[in-house]
């Protein structure tokens, strides 16, 4: 049958049976970051039966209309549409869940992740050091975002490599590239112990690394400076001379960029810091030692650098206690307040690694927890700090599911804030989302009280075997995540990749679920929810029993007399 | 500076999925697990230049999970740090338990460098005091033990790397019903952008 007279076909069959009834109309609009589609690939299910339809959008843009007839059926439907691009590539996602007599559904297509590296022979890390995830990449003042990797050193050698990309993840042309594609960093040759750590500063992408020659004579901590064209200063430069591990960098509110990193090991390991401008010079000759409480066992190490325009915080692990430490003198960068053992461990459980983000006038803390046994279950907390690093309330469950043992996952993580209050810790652990055997990338997106908004969800579209070592940051209203992905899907399926995607998490427009908005004229709060008013309105908070032993709010918040967990 | 084997994980890893039958990336019991966090510490400690710490970590990844292919990491730390003796012990170790080691001559020829290196010791202190520091780390030979391990790599690629390993991986999709087409607007159908589709039974 040709396909004009299975199109007549199917208009005869519509005609005849659709008299007289019901027409679903469905919606479909799109987040920025699906671009390119020009058909959607739509799925329709319902009592054991399924379709598949592919509409052409030709010259419609989102969001489009289209209507679903579905004579002699009733119940429950669902619709799950993907958009397709021109070369019939995936390029966004989206279902709904209704019922065959609804009238009108509603579709958000979310985009789907891709690869960041463009040269696909062999491994591309975004960080292969258990120590350093989660630094690797960074949002400038025009939402562009670089994101900073490795490869796997094919001949021993190792490059640190870039690639920058607009607020909707389409890659950005730089000069360094000669186009779009990845770039070189680094000038100098390095090691396997190097890994990229990147900061923004107005539009420029500085890149900072753990640098070592082949001789294992010459070290340091190393810097280069891209700018809003993609020009590279001549050289990467060295900003000091230390032999350095865990490289970490922040914006400070002058565009200067704060680093730390790590030196030596117990019981003389110590965290170091300098301050350098957008062109990679320093503001003092030497790094300042931040740490001064030394590891008899571990650390200081694992560290992470914060500022919130006021302030800055260094957080790390010292014997498995979070330590922290700030500064509010950006002149001279003085260390006003001392070393503080912010969260300590117990008889059962250590902190493993630390995270750090700007949260209002203070800080977040996340915090990994593993067994001191070193397997079984281990769990992630979210900790609000001051702006001198005090704790503040009582900690968030971000996630029970994490392990203790080192191959599942125990190891640092990313986390992100945005403008507007909305925080993202992401992670990965394995034996998760009802896989066995593989390794997952999670995210959860909390209030600035520390209220979740949301269960834990998947970052990644592409979930086969591994996705590990996520790097996440703040876009203006959406969020951006990153990690290495070990699945060897096309177009890279040599090695590991870099892949990253832009997500829109439900923030302000949650519904129904932790942490949306609730009361008179609101729909309801899903099961176990119940609609309670917190220090930020009336939310949807997990429900507690105010006469019940303790904790009444294992996972975060106090148990209200409204039999809600408010933060 | 040499670089650890860093092979060996993988290749050990792919007899340990071959032998099972299982996955060969994440075919992991507890020591197999407790053994590749050592082994991953201690390939990131030897890339610090960490000797003696990576050397305890290769140490108890082999507690964990004697694989022969640790020994030779482990020779390299005692290499590294001057222990001539030890090194020795361990590349002959390695060589009995691993008689087809892709690397053999280079490792032969490592034993043969530090015997020569460890008689001349020998010899310093039987004819007067040492009063100098202990014997630097020996690189003479990192270039060949990198390059042996670059060929290593690329003459044997992890099983996850064989382009016919991946070949059978795909996803099937099954649809009861699969229509092409665009859609259009019957008569009574709303006026939409992309028209109508019709899911009957």
């Amino acid at each position: 049958m040709s396909r004009a007279a299975a199109i007549a076909s199917a208009g005869m069959l519509v005609a005849a049976c659709s008299k007289g009834d019901h027409y679903l109309i469905v919606t479909v609009a799109s987040r920025p970051s699906v671009r390119g589609a020009t058909q959607l690939v739509v799925s329709e299910s319902n009592a054991a039966a399924s379709r598949t339809d592919t509409l052409a959008l030709a010259s419609h843009a989102f969001p489009v209309t289209f209507s679903i007839d579905a004579p002699g059926r009733t119940g429950e439907l669902d619709l799950s549409i993907e958009a397709h691009d021109a070369t019939d590539q995936v390029v966004g996602v989206g279902t709904a869940a209704t019922t065959v007599d609804a009238s009108t559904a509603e579709v958000m297509l979310e985009s789907v992740d891709f690869v960041v590296n463009t040269e696909y022979a062999g491994d591309q890390y975004l960080s292969e050091d258990y120590e350093a995830m989660g630094l690797q990449l960074a949002v400038a003042s025009d939402d562009s975002w670089t994101v900073g990797f490795r490869d796997g050193c094919p001949t021993g050698v190792c490059s640190m490599f870039g690639r920058r990309f607009d607020a909707t993840g389409a890659p950005v042309s730089t000069v360094l590239a000669a186009g779009t594609n990845q770039f070189v960093v680094s000038t100098n040759s390095t090691t396997f112990a190097s890994t990229p750590a990147v900061a923004a500063s107005g539009t420029n992408a500085l890149v900072f690394w753990d640098a070592y020659d082949m001789t294992g004579t010459v070290h340091g901590v190393s810097c280069r400076a891209i700018d809003a064209l993609g020009n590279g200063l001549p050289n990467d430069v060295t900003i000091a001379s230390d032999s350095p591990d865990v490289v970490s960098a922040t914006r400070l509110s002058n565009d200067n960029i704060a680093v730390s990193w790590q030196i030596g090991a117990p019981p003389t390991q110590s965290i170091r810091t300098i301050v350098a401008r957008p062109d990679c010079t320093t503001l003092t000759a030497s790094p300042v030692t931040v740490s001064t409480v030394a590891g008899q066992n571990q650390g200081p190490g694992h560290s992470q650098i914060a500022s919130n325009g006021a302030s800055v915080l260094y957080a790390w692990v010292t014997d498995y206690d979070a330590h922290v430490r700030a500064t509010t003198n950006a002149a001279t960068f003085g260390m006003a307040d001392p070393d503080t053992t912010v969260i300590a461990h117990t008889a059962s459980l250590q902190v493993t690694a630390v995270r750090v983000a700007p949260l209002g006038a203070g800080f977040a803390l996340a915090v990994r927890w593993a067994q001191t046994s070193g397997s079984g279950p281990g769990k992630i907390e979210l900790y609000r700090l001051s702006a001198t690093g005090a704790k503040q309330g009582t900690p968030t469950l971000v996630t029970d599911q994490s392990q203790s043992d080192f191959t599942s996952g125990n190891q640092t993580f990313g986390i992100a804030s945005r403008a507007d209050g909305a925080l993202l810790v992401a992670w990965h652990q394995c034996d998760a989302m009802g896989t066995t055997g593989t390794c997952d990338v999670l995210g959860r997106v909390f209030r600035p009280t520390g209220a979740p908004v949301g269960d834990p969800f998947q970052l990644p579209t592409t979930t086969l075997l591994d996705q590990t070592g996520p790097s996440v940051a703040a876009l203006s209203d959406a969020f951006v995540a990153a990690w290495t992905d070990a699945s060897h899907t096309a177009p890279d399926a040599d090695g590991t990749a870099v892949r990253a995607r832009v997500i829109y998490p439900p923030f302000d427009d949650a519904t129904a679920i932790a942490g949306a908005p609730c009361g008179t004229g609101l729909p309801a709060c899903n099961t176990g929810l119940v609609c309670a008013m917190g220090s930020d309105g009336e939310r949807c908070y997990a429900a507690c029993d105010p006469t019940g032993p303790q904790p009444q709010c294992p996972a975060g918040g106090s148990c209200a007399a409204a039999g809600a967990c408010t933060f | 500076m040499i670089q650890p084997w860093r092979l060996a994980w993988l290749v050990c890893a792919c007899v340990l999925a071959l032998a099972s039958g299982a996955r060969a990336d994440r075919a992991e019991d507890a020591a197999t697990k407790s053994s590749r966090r050592h082994f991953d510490r201690g390939e990131k400690l030897f890339a610090l230049g960490k000797f003696d710490q990576a050397l305890d970590e290769y140490q108890q990844a082999f507690d964990a999970k004697p694989i022969p292919a640790f020994l030779f990491n482990i020779g390299q730390c005692h290499r590294n740090l001057g222990n001539y003796a030890q090194a020795i012990f361990s590349f002959r170790k390695y060589l009995q338990l691993s008689p087809a080691a892709d690397n053999r001559e280079s490792v032969e020829k490592l034993i043969a460098e530090l015997e020569d290196k460890r008689d001349r010791a020998d010899g310093a202190r039987l004819t007067g005091p040492t009063t100098g520091p202990r014997p630097p780390p020996d690189a003479s030979t990192s270039t060949s033990t990198s390059t042996s391990t670059s060929t290593t790599k690329q003459a044997d690629p992890p099983i996850y790397k064989r382009w016919w390993f991946w070949t059978g991986v795909g996803v099937i999709a099954v649809a009861s019903g699969v229509g092409i087409y665009a859609a259009t607007r019957p008569p009574g159908a709303p006026t939409t952008d992309l028209g109508n589709v019709v899911f009957g039974r």
